[in-house]
């Protein structure tokens, strides 16, 4: 028991961090300024959760601990601890980001601040999941969170409708998945990732009913990370959110659903299920991320205010991102050099790094209830506010790609191992997506363009300054620079976490052959080579 | 921390020497790093910070050319460090004869841009001076790197302060301008971006130059993965068919972007291809010669015919070097000694004078707001300084003897004549006739396109300068200030030196050039002649006696 909670510390903090604003909030007077406590008091819980994770990350190899927690269903491995460190630096942002902007909006209640603890708990148990029943339950607890988070302006017809979108659409991606999930269970007859991959792998079983229940708990997650054709919703609830929500959506919401995407499909795909979805999912996938980009991109073009701009990119950024999971989901046909790819975690870094500083600067334009971020808006910020000017900009030339961000080593990582995926395979998609990259690099200048080269307005616009709000800007666009101009760490951090949950496949196909009866088979020998990377070395 | 870094300190302090060309390409952004937390209204303490991050950085690029041995092979002062060892990343810094020249060109141009914008820029001067300095890196990261990657890094880092530059501080048509600019150059980058990644793949997983140069590989492969650097690096030069960004960028650029514009980003295009492009596909250069060679001659008349047409002084320089460059990339398609030390020449040469001639409209433009050629006349009587030195960077423009221009230029129709009358690998009887005779035309339009560039300077002088004053406002014009004579001084002793001189600054390229054509030559020209081997093996064929029973 002691073990489980010690290596569930980092999820831990969040959740008592929400449940204790939760009950002091009501017992303490009105005002606003007694509601920005709860923004340092989470962001302070965000950044112990941070730090309980890279103790963990560090000290968890010496401590020789299993890395599982509560009877196999949550997994604290590097992998679960790579994301649950990042969906925590994206609440520290949003905390930091929102207080000052809730006052202008009429909307500053201590629950929204418990909420978004309580989300940040459900995308750590959602990564951290090690079966179907606490990925649902970590994917509930964030999404309901985020729903209320952004219809939180209640009096914003914009901002209801929104919520009402999300929550609508939300709850039937969760029907899908609720209902492949069923069919997980109804073929391997358990719901731990261990259960279904081991059932997955017997010869002879039903290929049509796994790839529908793929498909349809795929479909939730591309719901999540906003892949067409599941992206509708996006525009709206990202313009209709209030901007530091949105942050919180484009970095931390997308990053969780990558991470718990990628995890389910190893488990059912990779390592002891070698079955025959494991040739075909790559294409798929490859297919619905060159499409999904496109579509993002080019409805992009015509937007007129940035948020909206910023949610279609980000639609194109999930499209980026699918193609790296076809290298993650290939990763043991990759040539050794590749070997393992942090394609996806390193990608996610700098996506919401870039969307976090992005976010964070379009939130000053939300002086006394306004809500729009267009061209009037913008126009004039690299003047008027220099600060948050430089951020946007930094912001959009790292989503663009343009060295030495860290948005441009994310997508040399990525184009990089997609490319060494059976020997030049993907060659027309990586092709598409630099294509792509220019069509996105026109909306991206754009924003630019609107802050630093249009003349003046004559009347300059009012702008939030805040002290916190300058914090969360300049800690997202220290990450862009900083990890940009040196990103091993967080390359070698990455491939760690994705080399975690191959060697979790492999100890499970090890456990697997040696628990069946019968002479045991050379398999075993194959499995050798992982063994090292399951004990993590000190030097990280 | 991670690599770079600590090693090259740890270098510095174990006595491993002085890492030089590393201190040289991050000076200027460690000082735009310190501009960062001087607040922006001290448009002083800017001017300062910038000039001084870029003399010292001058400095060191005086220090790298005592301590560069003109005799030798290879690269030098090499930095080899462990950058981003996950993606295979090297921060492989070094000189040789094809980068030094432009290093220098870099590295003493950027100054004297800066005090030129004392008067030009009037605003933003915090900006203006960071993106700078951040140029300035861009471009000798670019110049000094042997690693793709790196070099990839530094080629996309001169992107973004040229798109502030010219959309900041540009004309009325700066947004259009900088943003098409901004887009038709990543797009050839980013396919490039491609093809790197396909050779490291090829290559087993580095970015290493010298490393990918010996991977082999298929003659189709070799096309494609050349089309696709050449193209970045023709739209970067720009050759014929992708120069439309040129002229817009360079109108509307404010007088430091242009000069830089056409001082030494555009060189980056011609020193790409020679220091990446051509090593790595000598087969794919062999079959494309021929129509870089045309595509040189096209652009050498059709600058200079679109230069003549126009009305705005700066769009008319604009124009010429389109066609200055078309020179340039004829002695790149033509590839041997020759030919290539004066297309390197020549690189350095239209850094000197174009950057001399834009500086020079900008002065023009700061005192009166114009630069429609039909809104002067007569300048020469109220700005005799003025219009001494104009008339001598014109001359270097076209080439008159005793200038620079002349000495590269030269030295291009020299290596072209030779190659076109006597080529030293081909056998004498008819072997690469075709490739001969297309190089004798386009040496003879280039030369037509020599013509063609007096005429259209002369002209352009002959009417601003010359003749009675038609413009009442033209009577009040101010001659030179010291600071702007300094400036344009300090080029044309530069001018005059290599044209009187060149053996100073041929010798620095020599040895480089010889140990670079000697290995790659015979490679190009055995694919440009395999029709012609081809058909000498049916001839021999049909001689060789039948076998009898």
């Amino acid at each position: 028991m002691l073990h489980d909670l010690v290596l569930t510390t980092p999820l831990l903090i969040l959740l008592f961090a929400a449940l204790f604003t939760l009950v002091v909030d009501a017992f303490l007077p009105s005002g606003d300024d007694n509601r920005r406590f709860w923004a340092y008091f989470g962001a302070a819980a965000s950044a112990a959760s941070v730090l309980a994770s890279v103790g963990l990350w560090k000290f968890g190899g010496s401590l020789e601990m299993h890395t599982t927690a509560f009877a196999q269903h949550l997994s604290m491995s590097h992998y679960s601890l790579f994301f649950v460190a990042l969906t925590g630096v994206c609440a520290l942002v949003t905390h930091l980001a929102s207080p000052k902007y809730l006052s202008e909006h009429g909307s500053a209640w201590g629950e929204y601040y418990a909420l978004l603890n309580f989300a940040a708990f459900g995308m750590g148990a959602m990564v951290a999941s090690e079966s179907l029943l606490t990925l649902f339950v970590g994917l509930e607890i964030m999404s309901m969170a985020i729903y209320v988070m952004v219809a939180i302006k209640r009096t914003s017809q914009a901002s209801v409708e929104a919520g009402m979108k999300y929550f609508i659409m939300g709850s039937v991606a969760s029907a899908f998945l609720l209902y492949g999930m069923a069919f997980l269970y109804g073929l391997s007859g358990g719901t731990s990732y261990l259960d279904i991959s081991r059932a997955l792998s017997q010869p002879g079983g039903n290929t049509l009913w796994l790839s529908l229940a793929v498909l349809l708990t795929s479909a939730a997650f591309l719901f999540k990370v906003a892949a067409v054709p599941f992206h509708m919703w996006t525009p709206d609830a990202y313009e209709g959110a209030p901007t530091p929500v949105t942050g919180l959506m484009s970095s931390a919401v997308k990053a969780a659903g990558f991470a718990a995407l990628l995890k389910f499909l190893y488990a059912c795909l990779g390592g002891p299920a070698m079955n025959t979805l494991h040739a075909q999912v790559p294409v798929v996938l490859a297919t619905i991320a060159v499409i999904t980009m496109t579509v993002g991109n080019l409805l992009a073009l015509s937007q007129k205010s940035a948020k909206r701009t910023l949610a279609y990119s980000s639609i194109a950024h999930a499209g980026y991102l699918l193609l790296g999971c076809v290298a993650v989901v290939a990763d043991p046909n990759l040539p050794g050099y590749l070997q393992p790819t942090g394609a996806v975690p390193f990608y996610l870094v700098g996506y919401a790094f870039a969307s976090l500083a992005g976010f964070a600067a379009l939130t000053v334009v939300g002086k006394g209830g306004e809500e729009r971020t267009g061209e009037e808006q913008l126009i004039g910020m690299g003047r008027n506010y220099p600060f948050a000017g430089a951020v946007l900009a930094l912001a959009m030339i790292s989503l663009a790609g343009v060295p030495p961000t860290l948005g441009f080593f994310g997508k040399l990582q990525l184009a990089r191992d997609v490319l060494g995926v059976d020997g030049g395979k993907y060659l027309p998609h990586i092709i598409i997506l630099v294509l792509n990259s220019v069509v996105s690099a026109y909306y991206y200048l754009r924003i630019t363009v609107w802050v630093y080269m249009r003349p003046d307005p004559k009347q300059a616009p009012e702008y939030i300054r805040e002290t916190s709000l300058t914090w969360a800007m300049g800690l997202a666009a220290a990450g862009i620079l900083l990890v940009g101009i040196l990103p091993q760490r967080a390359l070698v951090a990455g491939q760690r976490g994705v080399a975690t949950i191959r060697t979790a496949t492999a100890i499970k196909a090890l456990r697997y052959e040696q628990a069946k009866p019968g002479p045991q088979p050379v398999r075993q020998a194959a499995a050798q080579p992982p063994a090292p990377e399951a004990k993590p070395a000190a030097e990280n | 921390m991670d690599g770079t870094f600590t090693q090259a300190w740890l270098q510095t302090v174990s006595g491993g020497g002085f890492p030089l060309l590393t201190a040289l390409t991050l000076l200027p952004m460690l000082f735009a790093i310190f501009a960062l937390f001087i607040p922006g209204e001290l448009s002083f303490a800017h001017k300062a910070m910038s000039l001084v991050g870029s003399l010292i950085t001058g400095l060191l690029g005086l220090v790298v050319l005592g301590q560069f041995d003109r005799a030798a092979v290879g690269m030098q002062m090499v930095d080899n460090f462990a950058w981003i060892p996950s993606l295979g990343v090297r921060w492989l810094v070094g000189v040789d004869g094809l980068s030094l020249p432009y290093v220098l060109l870099t590295v003493g141009l950027t100054p004297l841009v800066l005090v030129g914008a004392w008067s030009a820029i009037d605003k933003r001067w915090k900006e203006f001076g960071i993106a700078m300095l951040v140029l300035e890196t861009g471009m000798l990261g670019s110049l000094v790197a042997t690693d793709l990657m790196t070099f990839y890094v530094f080629w996309e880092i001169m992107l973004v302060p040229m798109f502030l530059i010219i959309g900041i501080w540009g004309g009325k048509q700066r947004i259009a301008a900088t943003v098409k600019f901004f887009l038709y150059t990543m797009f050839g980058s980013l396919l490039m971006l491609v093809a790197i990644l396909y050779l490291y793949h090829k290559g087993g997983g580095t970015f290493v130059l010298a490393d990918l140069a010996a991977v082999q590989l298929s003659d189709k492969e070799q096309l494609w993965l050349f089309a696709a650097f050449a193209l970045a690096f023709l739209i970067k030069v720009p050759v014929f068919p992708f120069h439309t960004w040129l002229p817009d960028a360079h109108t509307e650029a404010p007088t430091p972007g242009s000069v830089i514009l056409a001082g030494v980003l555009l060189k980056l295009g011609t020193y790409g291809l020679l220091r990446f492009a051509i090593p790595l596909f000598p087969a794919a250069m062999g079959k494309a010669a021929p129509l870089l060679a045309v595509l040189a001659a096209i652009g050498i008349v059709f600058g200079a015919l679109m230069a003549y047409v126009q009305t705005d002084v700066k769009r008319l320089v604009a124009y010429s070097s389109v066609s200055h460059l078309g020179f340039v990339m004829l002695g790149i398609a033509i590839f041997n000694e020759e030919a290539l030390q004066g297309a390197i020449l020549q690189g350095v040469n239209h850094g000197l004078s174009t950057g001399a001639l834009f500086l020079l409209v900008g002065f023009l433009y700061e005192r009166r707001h114009t630069r429609a050629i039909a809104d002067f006349g007569g300048v020469a009587k109220t700005m005799p300084v003025y219009t001494a030195f104009f008339v001598f960077i014109t001359m270097s423009s076209i080439a008159l003897p005793l200038t620079n221009g002349f000495v590269g230029e030269f030295l291009i129709f020299a290596g072209s004549f030779k190659e076109g009358v006597q080529s030293s690998i081909l056998p004498p009887d008819g072997g690469g006739m075709a490739w001969r005779t297309l190089v004798l035309a386009c040496t003879g339009v280039a030369t037509l396109g020599i013509v063609l560039g007096a005429v259209y300077m002369l002209s352009m002088v002959r009417r601003v300068f010359f003749g009675p004053i038609t413009n009442a406002a033209n009577e009040l014009l101010k001659d030179l200030t010291w600071r702007e004579r300094f400036l344009v001084g300090t080029i044309s002793v530069f001018v005059l030196w290599i044209g009187v001189a060149p053996g100073g600054a041929l010798k620095l390229s020599e040895t480089t050039v010889h140990a670079m054509v000697q290995p790659l030559r015979p490679q190009i020209q055995q694919v440009r002649s395999k029709a012609d081997f081809q058909r000498e093996m049916r001839n021999a064929a049909m001689l060789r006696p039948q076998p009898t029973r």
